[in-house]
């Protein structure tokens, strides 16, 4: 027997059910799951040999029926490739033409530069960057993908819900066929020390091959190395170059914590969520309830672009926006809400309290 | 050829599978992460697992049960992650969006009153408790159930639904709040309910 509330709850519960847009099911009706198909019966006489004279891994091909594993040739460490296969001028044409799109208010008009480059096997991740915006070009045998942290104001049913997300969009329309408007778990972190900030760890997917976890984020001066140990254990070195680090690897699997390199030696540093640093005060706002040193917002020297060491072109960083200014996150403001500050939790152009900063310094 | 066939058969088995569940799982998304979009994230990100697992799953007796589990799951796992960026977006504006979201609840519904006090309740609580209520009072499963869809015990099941309900109670005997439905005798009587599960579940 249920009391009035308990009835009361079911017909809320049902009128905000079917409040849900109509296209919403249809929207995750036609994405592609890909399916794992059955596995094939390993023939005796082949099963047999490949015990005897393969390793593990040759025999779990097998076993899988020759099917290529997801993100087939990735590796932890990334490749000292000098001169890497780079997808940036396809990646850098979409970008552009997608830049006078409605969603794409707000993000910067200059050139895309790359920040960075990272290389496991057969897959290149390039860090871009145009003024306020950042955007990451994947490129795979099958595919090529930009993502950004994106404004879907007509999409994704993003416009009401202040949720971080992540266009995607295939480039050249061949390949696998990713899908455009995939959704992103978003984790904004920082160490306590200082030496990585503005961490941001991003659960993807791509239909060529399933989800993929993407990390990128600041590194101190002085930090030469970053690995990132997840939470199943496996340990994912980064690349690392003026001032960045970025990392990937197949499946949703988040890492924590992170082992920096510097000259004084390797420390194991668990990653905070920025929020949790300072939970009573506004972000970016010193100050902290639970004995954890909150950094303070940046200031406005920091948009300086940083000191270049490394082979890029250099990070060309738009400053036009002061800390303490109040901006808009609205649109596609890149990963400007790394600056802790205004963090772009959506694309309704809802700005966070306290300063922001809309420039990733 | 035979593999073929095989293989051509599971694909329309989860496509049929994807096209009956998708909208029950986007609907119990959307009241737990109360949140369209995230509702979608979740979505998809629970059938991309089940696509994964999909020869294992298909056997099961109730694969769409097992979807709604994984679905509870990712969502309560991803439950501190929404409640951060909840919190980043500042009370005032996470205030605005939900009043967007109930309204158009509230219309459907074509009542004002106490709903519209309840629909902003349900949206603050915890996401452990709104999983309990929305398993236990949308989808209509049994205690049992939600405790193996939530994958934790009876009595927690009871005193997470105790506590939700207790506390939608109070929030809408606020003072501004709109008045309540339920009755005074029916408070106290679900309270002393609410209580009496509390000590059973706790002694």
């Amino acid at each position: 027997m249920r009391t009035s509330l308990e009835e009361e709850l079911g017909a809320a519960f049902a009128a905000r059910a079917a409040s849900l847009p109509p296209d919403a099911a249809e929207r995750v009706r036609s994405t592609d799951y890909r399916p794992r198909q059955h596995r094939r019966a390993v023939p005796v006489g082949l099963g047999a040999a490949a015990a005897g004279a393969a390793t593990a891994g040759t025999v779990l091909a097998v076993v899988l029926g020759g099917a290529a594993p997801a993100y087939a040739g990735w590796s932890a460490t990334p490749s000292s490739s000098a001169a890497p296969p780079s997808a940036a001028p396809d990646c850098v044409s979409t970008l552009s033409s997608a830049a006078s799109a409605p969603t794409a208010a707000g993000s910067g008009t200059g050139v895309w530069q790359t920040l960075l480059t990272d290389v496991r096997g057969p897959f290149t991740v390039t860090l871009l960057q145009n003024g306020t915006s950042y955007a990451t070009c994947f490129t795979g045998p099958s595919f090529t993908e930009v993502n950004r942290i994106d404004s879907p104001s007509n999409g994704s049913g993003g416009a009401q819900s202040g949720t971080l997300s992540v266009s995607s969009q295939t480039v050249g329309g061949g390949g696998s066929g990713g899908q455009a408007g995939v959704g992103s778990l978003v984790s904004l972190e920082d160490t306590t020390s200082g030496d990585l900030s503005q961490v941001l760890q991003n659960n993807l997917m791509t239909s060529a091959d399933g989800p993929y976890t993407f990390i990128d984020g600041r590194v101190a001066n002085g930090v030469t190395g970053v690995t990132l140990v997840l939470k199943d254990g496996q340990s994912i070195v980064a690349s690392v170059a003026d001032g960045w680090f970025v990392a990937w690897w197949p499946g949703s699997t988040n890492a924590n914590p992170a082992q920096v390199t510097k000259t004084s030696g390797t420390t194991s540093e668990p990653l905070v969520p920025v929020s949790s640093m300072g939970t009573k005060f506004p972000l970016g706002q010193a100050g902290s309830t639970s004995g954890v040193p909150v950094p303070p917002p940046p200031a406005s020297s920091t948009c300086a672009a940083p000191s270049t060491t490394g082979t890029s072109s250099g990070p060309s960083v738009d400053c036009k926006t002061s800390p303490g200014a109040s901006s808009s996150v609205s649109g596609d403001s890149g990963n400007s809400g790394k600056s802790g500050a205004g963090v772009s939790t959506g694309d309704t152009g809802i700005t966070g309290p306290g300063p922001t900063t809309t420039a990733k310094p | 050829m035979e593999e073929r066939r095989r293989q051509r058969h599971a694909r329309v088995e989860f496509d049929r599978f994807v096209a009956d569940t998708a909208e029950t799982l986007l609907r119990a998304a959307y009241l737990i992460a109360w949140d369209f979009a995230e509702a979608e994230d979740l979505v998809q990100e629970c059938l991309f697992q089940v696509a994964r697992r999909w020869p294992r799953v298909h056997k099961m007796e109730h694969p769409a049960a097992y979807a709604r589990t994984m679905l509870v799951h990712l969502a309560l796992d991803g439950g501190k992650r929404r409640s951060r960026r909840r919190a980043e977006i500042g009370p005032a504006s996470a205030s605005v969006i939900s009043e967007r979201e109930d309204d158009a609840a509230i219309r459907v519904l074509g009542r004002v009153d106490a709903t519209t006090d309840l629909l902003a309740a349900l949206g603050e609580l915890p996401p452990r408790q709104r999983v309990a209520l929305v398993l236990r009072y949308f989808e209509d499963l049994s205690e049992a159930e939600v405790a193996t869809a939530m994958d934790c015990s009876l009595g927690t099941v009871k005193s997470t639904t105790s506590r939700a309900l207790d506390r939608l109670r109070g929030a809408m005997d606020r003072p501004g709040r709109g008045a309540s439905t339920v009755d005074d005798d029916e408070r106290a009587n679900t309270r002393t309910k609410a209580q009496a599960t509390e000590g059973s579940t706790t002694g």
